[in-house]
């Protein structure tokens, strides 16, 4: 009876303290406790939306017109807004883009970025279909398709033209597929000159799934250690590189430390989510003799006439690299001379100089080098063996006139000497121990590592070079080519990238900054190559101190407005307006190795031509080129492209009006360059005011197309970001960032320890029956 | 009131024996289709429940707010859900023994009810985890009450590993584990010849650095060593003092494993030396027999001395 009181007694007090417990709302512990980030698939959602990409390109004489084609499609049961990060050349000038759904067409209007954005978030909320292109840095774009819905296929189509200027008689046709891992240094890098814009999103960024499979940790701090153990993701087959989503690329996580940028990445080894097919003609104004590719086995057929093709056929192992073609024509002559494409308020031209012949100097000075070398975790394996290939070969031909130090750098850095040693053969030696000594891992560096050795003391009676070699997987290009160019003094600076995904923004930019060349290593097999065509550079530059003049020709907005010196044998490249009628001539001169140097173009008015569709008034061309030559160089008449065979088809229609968008993409560029410095809002309004007026993508400028039929009212769904495969030769360790030593997954520590229990209570049993 | 004290006593022994060790009359199983039938059966059925088997269903219910909670957070991907281990641990221990399940004392019946006060109260004021861990203390002093002849503080200790702890242990204890095991670490490193700097959690050595990070802080192999020490405890009959020199045992060993677990795989991340993927568990899962061995040796040792 007691104990039944006591039952009931107990009952009713237990009770009373679950109505109370109940009381408190269930979600409010969401806050209180510890929460690490969760991973897992949304049910429904499909993940991998992005499923094909088609490429069609027509090469004219030097101008490439590429139409990009991505088609994306909803297999799950929910609509969809489908992210995808891409990178582009470094050169395209993006001028338009298109959204097909079914027989539906809806074209793009360039916008003011933050408005582009406003109106891509507003469409999503009313349920009409949208996308929005947008660019994160000059080599990388962001695809946002809103309201994808299940079943529903939508084809994005965005178009560039490119310049492709032949460098030592090769033409380079360079398409990327995938933007590398990059890592992001501790101060988060603003996302655009004007600061970090927050992308398109309309909640907030919920932090990139993180997880697994059981010892791995979550949240802020597991999301830094992504790397350190399971890098997992929800189906298993994709992971983020640390972080949260956006800004700039596509996020970084705020606040120190190692992270990185949240674009998701396949695990190595899986192909493409997707199918990639590239088709390419060249229209050329001589029959090309080779075209091959060192990258991709692509179909070729024409090789021998002036009008060839190459193709890819799709597949889903081609997008883990960049897509190089290269071709030569017959002759030895560069398709030179001017390009003129006459508008209704504005006139264009372009104009390629052919320069002199390389001269090997007689008096070479002696120099002093400083090979900058990335040994981060990105560089691991095949990239920093390649890079060790690439020194051994450029350190074992120095001179023993010349100096040298080496400086690797991944999360710190170290130097083979403090100052920069001679050339002997005990220091060559001790260096090549010291380069193969290096192994890949950590952060990249690589302003420290600028910093220190720009700040190294110089010997007057040398030359100084600044050789870097690096992937470039970093976000600091522009802080990069701020240091570069405030620090360099009277030295040059030659960036090598290498591997087969190479951030080719970084290194022509470092080049660009650095008065020297850029340099771009795909394999092992061309490093020695390279190294011997960097240290021809050095001895003997194509043509320095260049000045180029106008007679009669009213030219102005000429870019670049400095040319720099040139190493490399390849045209010249002017690109600007004039006024009035085409008359006159372009002088370029300068010093080669033989002595001075000067040229002169004749600009001689088009002929009437009918009127084709496009910029709004008659575009013809018409340019005669005459070579007048100095100090002993060579006379080499350059070829009027306009002038010759299929030089005539370049200058017409789509090439011609894509002369207007190169010139806007080549003013952006010098704006860009001389932004960080001015430090004031002037260069920005002028590269937005260039993207709206000439219809450019720029950091500023977003293409934004918006169906009028609303198909997902109140426009809920979910948000994917499409994966990219890791590029080719990179490892998992370029998304680890440091190396670090995670204990044993959850299940086998338990075991472990089960086993270890059933074994001692067998024997203690044991013990006690034996002990009766 | 008298009539139900006979239900709840003179049944015992009746009968085939039930899940609980409880008598199931034979017509209780026929089916029913009458629900008034199905229903008063069902409160029979809840009335021939030993008492202690009540009171604990009392207790469950009255928690069923933590355990809500406990399951939410074990299941969402929050925290790692290795608390199932240690409830399943719990559950098969006590299974083992329910014949021996008797009514706890009032005093104990008062302080397992007061902590279950005490965890709703706290839910109104501190993190859901603190008054999940006194509901868990409840359930231990009933358990460990209804269950006189074994000991208590394994069974509390495996309780309390069931809770949600992994993502807390990582967040309050996770950085200091770090940073001790890389100071300590970095030592011997310098002994072995390489000169290795420990810069926070971290090794510096020749410019690059080797992370000892959140995976690396040895804390599920702390869980994992400390719910051996428990079971080992329990299954051994320890007393508390005794539970408890073993998870001290049990914690020591695993750090001083943590430490020389992180050294070794120190070689192949600093030097990018390319060894199978197997070989860092294999060199983790070595260094935790390690420190397991001495802490089954020491809960042996300890053994049979609970009354």
């Amino acid at each position: 009876m007691t104990k039944l009181r006591l039952l009931a007694g107990a009952c009713a007090a237990l009770l009373a303290t679950v109505a109370s417990a109940r009381a408190v709302p269930a979600d409010d512990d969401r806050t209180l406790s510890p929460y690490f980030v969760v991973s897992g698939a949304e049910p429904g959602v499909d993940a991998l939306p992005l499923k094909s990409t088609r490429v069609d390109a027509s090469v004219s004489g030097v101008i490439a017109e590429v139409t990009v084609r991505q088609r994306y499609r909803n297999d799950g049961s929910t609509p969809l807004e489908a992210r995808y990060v891409f990178p582009a050349s470094t050169r395209a000038a993006v001028a338009g883009l298109r959204l097909r759904v079914g027989e539906r067409v809806v074209d793009a209007e360039i916008r003011e970025k933050r408005q582009a954005r406003a109106e891509f978030v507003q469409a999503k909320r009313e349920g009409r279909r949208a996308a929005l292109l947008e660019q994160h840095r000059p080599n990388v774009f962001q695809m946002a398709v809103a309201n994808v819905m299940p079943g529903e296929e939508i084809a994005v189509e965005l178009r560039y033209s490119e310049l492709i200027v032949p460098t030592d008689g090769v033409y380079r046709f360079v398409y990327p597929t995938v933007v590398g891992p990059r890592y992001v240094s501790a101060p988060a890098p603003e996302s655009s000159p004007a600061g970090g814009e927050a992308p398109a999103r309309e909640p907030p960024p919920q932090p990139s799934p993180a997880s697994g499979g059981g010892s791995t940790a979550k949240g802020e701090e597991g999301s830094a250690a992504t790397g350190g153990g399971a890098i997992a993701a929800a189906s298993g087959e994709s992971f983020p590189s640390a972080g949260a989503f956006p800004p700039p690329l596509a996020g970084e996580v705020q606040g120190g430390g190692q992270h990185g940028i949240a674009h998701p990445f396949l695990r190595k080894g899986r192909p493409a989510p997707h199918t990639f097919e590239l088709h390419a003609r060249i229209a050329a104004p001589l029959p090309v003799r080779t075209l091959s590719s060192p990258t991709h086995a692509v179909a070729v057929e024409g090789v021998g006439s002036d009008n060839a093709t190459f193709s890819l056929a799709p597949d889903s192992t081609h997008a883990d690299r960049d897509v190089v073609v290269e071709y030569r024509l017959a002759g030895a002559a560069i398709d030179a001379g001017i390009l003129l494409q006459p508008g209704r308020d504005e006139n264009f031209f372009l104009a390629l100089v052919q320069p002199p012949a390389r001269v090997d100097a007689t008096d070479i000075l002696p120099r002093e080098y400083v090979f900058i070398v990335d040994v981060s975790g990105s560089m691991r394996g095949f990239p920093l063996d390649t890079a060790k290939r690439l020194l051994r070969s450029l350190i074992g031909s120095l001179r023993p006139t010349d100096t040298f130090n080496v400086i690797p750098f991944a999360g710190g850095l170290s130097q083979l000497a403090p100052q920069s040693v001679p050339a002997s053969a005990a220091n060559i030696a001790t260096a090549l121990r010291f380069i193969d000594g290096q192994t890949g891992g950590g952060g990249t560096e690589l302003l420290p590592a600028l910093r220190f050795a720009l700040a190294m003391p110089a010997d007057e009676t040398r030359a100084r070079t600044f050789i870097v070699v690096t992937d470039g997987y970093v976000t600091i290009e522009k802080e990069a080519f701020d240091l570069v160019r405030e620090s360099l003094g009277r030295a040059n600076l030659f960036a090598f990238g290498i591997g087969s995904s190479v951030n080719r923004h970084l290194i022509e930019g470092l080049a660009r900054a650095g008065q020297g060349e850029p340099f771009v290593v795909l394999d092992g097999a061309q490093a020695d190559a390279q190294a011997a065509r960097l240290r021809r550079m050095i001895e003997a530059p194509v043509l320095t101190r260049v000045r180029v003049s106008f007679d009669g020709f009213d030219a102005y907005d000429v870019d670049p407005p400095h040319v720099p010196d040139l190493f490399a044998h390849r045209p010249l490249v002017l690109v600007g307006k004039y006024r009035g009628k085409p008359s006159g001539s372009i002088t370029i001169e300068g010093f080669s190795g033989g002595g001075a140097w000067r040229r002169t173009l004749e600009v001689l008015s088009p002929p009437p031509q009918p009127s084709p569709a496009g910029g709004g008034g008659s575009e013809v061309t018409s340019a005669e080129a005459s070579a007048a030559s100095g100090g002993g160089s060579e006379a080499t008449n350059a070829e009027a492209f306009t002038a010759s065979g299929g030089g005539s088809e370049a200058a017409s229609g789509g090439s011609a009006t894509a002369l207007r968008a190169l010139w806007a993409r080549s003013r952006v560029q010098t704006l860009t360059d001389s932004q960080r410095l001015r430090a004031d809002d002037t260069t920005r309004a002028a590269i937005l005011r260039l993207g709206l007026a000439y219809g450019l993508l720029t950091d500023y400028t977003s293409f934004i197309a918006v169906d009028k039929v609303i198909v997902n009212p109140g426009g809920q769904g979910g948000e994917v970001d499409h994966a990219s495969p890791l590029p080719a030769g990179v490892e998992e360790t370029a998304l680890a960032k440091v190396p670090s030593t995670p204990e044993p997954e959850f299940y086998a520590l338990a075991a472990l320890a089960a086993a270890l229990t059933w074994w001692s209570r067998r024997r203690r049993r044991v013990g006690q029956v034996r002990h009766g | 009131m008298a009539e139900h004290a006979l239900v709840l006593h003179a049944r015992i022994g009746r009968s085939k024996p039930s899940p609980f060790g409880v008598p199931i009359e034979d017509e209780a199983k026929a089916p029913v289709a009458d629900p008034r039938v199905a229903w008063r059966r069902a409160l029979d059925a809840v009335r021939r429940l030993p008492a202690v088997f009540a009171l604990l269903l009392v207790l469950l219910g009255a928690g069923w707010p933590h355990w809500e909670w406990m399951a939410r957070r074990l299941t969402d991907g929050s925290d790692e859900p290795w608390g199932f281990l240690a409830l399943a641990t719990v559950l098969a221990l006590v299974g083992r023994e329910r014949q021996r399940l008797v009514l706890p004392m009032p005093a104990a019946l008062a302080t397992s009810a007061a902590f279950m006060l005490a965890a709703a109260l706290a839910r109104a004021w501190a993190p859901p985890i603190f008054a999940a861990a006194l509901a868990m203390l409840a359930l231990a002093v009933f358990l460990a009450c209804a269950l006189r002849e074994r000991p208590a503080m394994p069974l509390a200790t495996l309780l309390l590993l069931a809770l949600p702890l992994i993502a807390s242990l990582q967040f309050y204890f996770g950085y200091p584990l770090r940073l001790a095991t890389a100071h300590t670490a970095a030592p011997l490193l310098r002994l072995a010849g390489f000169e290795v700097e420990a810069a926070g959690a971290a090794f510096e050595w020749n410019g690059s650095l080797v992370l000892v990070d959140p995976p690396c802080a040895g804390i599920g192999m702390l869980w994992v060593g400390t719910y051996t020490a428990a079971l080992l405890s329990w299954l051994n009959r320890a007393t508390t003092a005794r539970t408890l020199a073993t998870a001290m045992v049990a914690a020591a060993s695993v750090f001083g494993a943590n430490v020389a677990r992180n050294a070794a795989l120190f070689f192949p991340e600093a030097m990018a030396l390319d060894w199978p993927a197997w070989s860092h568990s294999a060199i983790g899962l070595a260094a935790f027999a390690l420190a397991l061995a001495p802490v089954v040796w020491v809960a042996n040792r300890l053994a049979g001395s609970h009354a």
